[in-house]
């Protein structure tokens, strides 16, 4: 078995118990790794029907078979469980190293199982397995949580903080204090275990089937990532906030909780901006020839990020232009343990609900929520993230916050998940990967602003409908191979489907074809979906908030257009082999094994 | 005037932005020729609100005061 350890941990908190179960070689090979074949588990082991937060769930943390390899950014995991927020599947993805020494300690995977009975910390160093008391460190910070458990060079943290304890449904599972499995409420998922923290050593290798092809292959992607101008210059010297700009040019930068496109300032909160003022180096994860994280310093933190995303969600989104207080709240999100792009669209609904007359009863403590105020972000995301006063209100994301006062319609969310920072009235293929992504509005299902903002890899007018459904398909079964193998989504713009299958194939001994990897992708989104329509997901529930079907954008480069949601899905139904409900047909099933 | 703006490791040829008196006929082209931009360095341009692929939008002619946003190669996500 090369690229796999070929173990699995298997932990159950309620009677304590350690196993380690041998990895079915043939299943990982249909399921890839990562998110394809934790969904497979998950989907094999649960009642996708049951309560999220409930001993039931279980919450596996797996790798991919690149992962630990020397391939191009092979140190990413995945969080697979059932969602607490959208109650869809939850697949959060996160890099640094925590992944890659899980598999140097000798496993897949771990599969945590029921709940503790007091607060526990599990720690590993490779065949010792410990369940070990973390009375002390419920509580804590991230920051203070890593610093405690992480004693050698090889060892690696991942950890919850006061927010995942307190159950809110926007918590985050952090390692490597800055890499957050940001999305989908997976932090609460662990703190309902009342599993404060995973604690990895090890020093084993990955064995490889072919390990010259893999250093061949290896040498090509780095010089191919290397000669790309967005993955070779682009990312390691602006990071993903580069993207401030372009999105805002292109007016579909969401600003004051989706009202508008354009946001005045964004100059302030860009990544040019960023470089030049708080940049203290690049910050890559393990194994990674980009290096597009950053690691910056203001006046009062200094730490990881932010991400475009979270520049987004604090600034236009809240209509915030204080760079320095974003960081801030950056940081707070990371100590705290939180999702930034949930929490600050939550903060933006919040503000949206109080210019609407409907929050005149709350008491603001001095710290209006209101758009532009900067003072207010810092101050609400930590009693978002304690569930302190209002902030009680907002812990479980905007959906839920909107609903309780009538007004679900201002949640930017699709299936309670709340979308990113790019509004899909003036990006219709985007708008479509938002409304049919498995885990409700994510950005990284199948990233269509790559062709129809940055023409990469090739150009598509952001505004037409013409074949949007089949790159935004094509787009998420790639993805879904990517997330799965453990290696950055962000090779893909270096990269394509055939160098993917060279890499794999080298790294497990197999023969696939670009057409394989498509169609392994294929097969792991059309298992999600099965799980979303087994937990109860309506199929009306792949659509988009009402103000972006309806209200036309009211200014700027996409002004008067809305997205065309009912013009799009039928297609790329029909494209999936999912009848017009969006229910995948026997045919299609049984032409994908499933 | 023309207003041109420019983004990240294109600001090395011209700083944040710059003003062009308008003259009949000129094209994006000119501009970008004017400012010694290499074309193989910008792969977004997007004029008056309206953006293609660079090779076409070179192309495009420019009016009396429009606004021209030149970007080089990026990503994010
Ligand atoms: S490109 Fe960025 S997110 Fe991806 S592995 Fe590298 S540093 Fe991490």
């Amino acid at each position: 078995m090369f690229g796999y350890m070929g173990k699995l941990l298997r932990i159950n908190l309620t009677d304590q118990s350690v196993k380690v179960e041998d990895l079915d070689f043939e299943l990982a090979k249909k399921y890839v790794g990562g998110r394809g074949l934790g969904t497979k588990i998950l989907f094999d082991e649960i009642d996708p029907k049951i309560d999220a937060l409930s001993p039931e769930n279980k919450l596996i943390f797996i790798n991919g078979p690149l992962t630990g390899t020397p391939t191009p950014t092979g140190g990413r995991y995945m969080v697979v469980t059932k969602s607490p927020l959208s109650g869809t599947i939850a697949s959060s993805n996160s890099g640094g190293t925590w992944g890659a020494r899980l598999k140097y300690a000798g496993y897949d995977g771990i599969i945590v199982e029921g709940k503790a009975k007091n607060p526990i910390y599990i720690n590993i160093n490779e065949d010792v397995v410990e369940l070990l008391d973390a009375k002390d460190l419920w509580g804590k910070t991230v920051g203070d949580t890593t610093d405690i458990l992480k004693d050698t060079k090889k060892t690696n943290v991942l950890t919850i903080g006061p927010a995942g304890e307190k159950l809110s449904k926007i918590a985050a599972i952090m390692n490597d204090k800055d890499r957050a499995a940001g999305r989908s409420g997976v932090g609460a998922v662990m703190g309902s275990k009342l599993l404060k923290a995973i604690v990895v050593t090890g020093n084993l290798k990955v064995s490889l089937a072919d390990p010259d092809s893999v250093k061949a292959y290896v040498k090509d992607a780095n010089l191919k990532i290397k000669e790309n101008p967005v993955t070779g210059q682009g990312l390691p010297a602006y990071g993903t906030a580069v993207l401030v700009n372009v999105i805002n040019a292109n007016g579909i930068l969401p600003t004051n909780n989706f009202q508008e496109g354009v946001f005045a300032n964004a100059e302030d909160i860009s990544g040019e901006t960023l470089a030049e003022k708080y940049l203290v180096r690049k910050d890559p994860c393990h194994r990674c020839t980009i290096g597009c994280g950053r690691y910056t310093k203001t006046d009062k933190v200094e730490g990881g990020g932010p991400e475009y995303e979270t520049i987004w969600a604090f600034g236009a989104d809240c209509g915030v232009k204080n760079l320095e207080t974003i960081i801030e709240a950056n940081w707070w999100c990371n100590q705290l343990g939180i999702d930034t792009i949930s929490a600050g669209s939550t903060l933006a609904a919040a503000m949206e609900l109080k210019q609407k007359g409907l929050l005149d009863h709350i008491d603001f403590e001095g710290h209006d929520l209101e758009f532009g105020n900067d003072d207010a972000i810092v101050y609400w995301t930590k009693k978002l993230a304690n569930r302190e006063g209002f902030g009680d209100e907002m812990a479980d994301g905007s959906y839920r916050l909107c609903n309780r006062y009538g007004r679900a319609d201002l949640s930017m969310t699709v299936k309670k998940l709340e979308i990113p920072a790019y509004d899909p009235r003036g990006v219709q293929g985007h708008g479509l990967n938002y409304a049919t992504s498995n885990r409700g509005g994510c950005h990284v299902r199948g990233y269509m602003i790559s062709p129809e903002i940055l023409g990469l890899p090739t150009k598509l007018e952001r505004l037409d409908l013409k074949d949007k459904p089949f790159w935004t398909k094509t787009f998420q079964d790639l993805t879904a191979f990517i997330d799965s193998i453990g290696l950055c989504l962000f090779t893909s713009f270096a990269l394509g489907a055939a160098e993917y299958a060279d890499i794999y194939n080298s790294v497990v001994g197999t023969k696939w074809t670009a057409d394989d990897v498509l169609k392994a992708g294929e097969r792991i989104y059309t298992l999600e979906k099965q799980f979303n329509l087994a937990a109860g997901i309506l199929p009306e529930e792949d659509t988009l908030p009402p103000r972006l079907l309806i209200e036309p954008m009211p200014s700027g480069p996409t002004e008067g257009h809305v997205h065309h949601l009912d013009q799009l899905l039928p297609e790329y139904y029909d494209l999936r082999g999912w009848d017009s409900e969006g229910i995948p047909t026997a045919e299609k099933l049984k032409d994908l094994g499933l | 005037m023309i207003t041109v703006k420019l983004y990240s490791a294109i600001r090395k040829y011209g700083g944040k932005e710059v003003m062009f008196e308008y003259k009949k006929n000129l094209r994006v082209r000119d501009i970008v020729e004017e400012l010694k931009i290499p074309i193989k360095e910008i792969s977004i341009i997007i004029l008056d609100h309206f953006d293609s692929t660079p090779d076409i939008m070179l192309d495009h002619e420019v009016k009396e005061s429009s606004l021209i946003h030149l970007f080089p190669p990026m990503a994010g996500g």
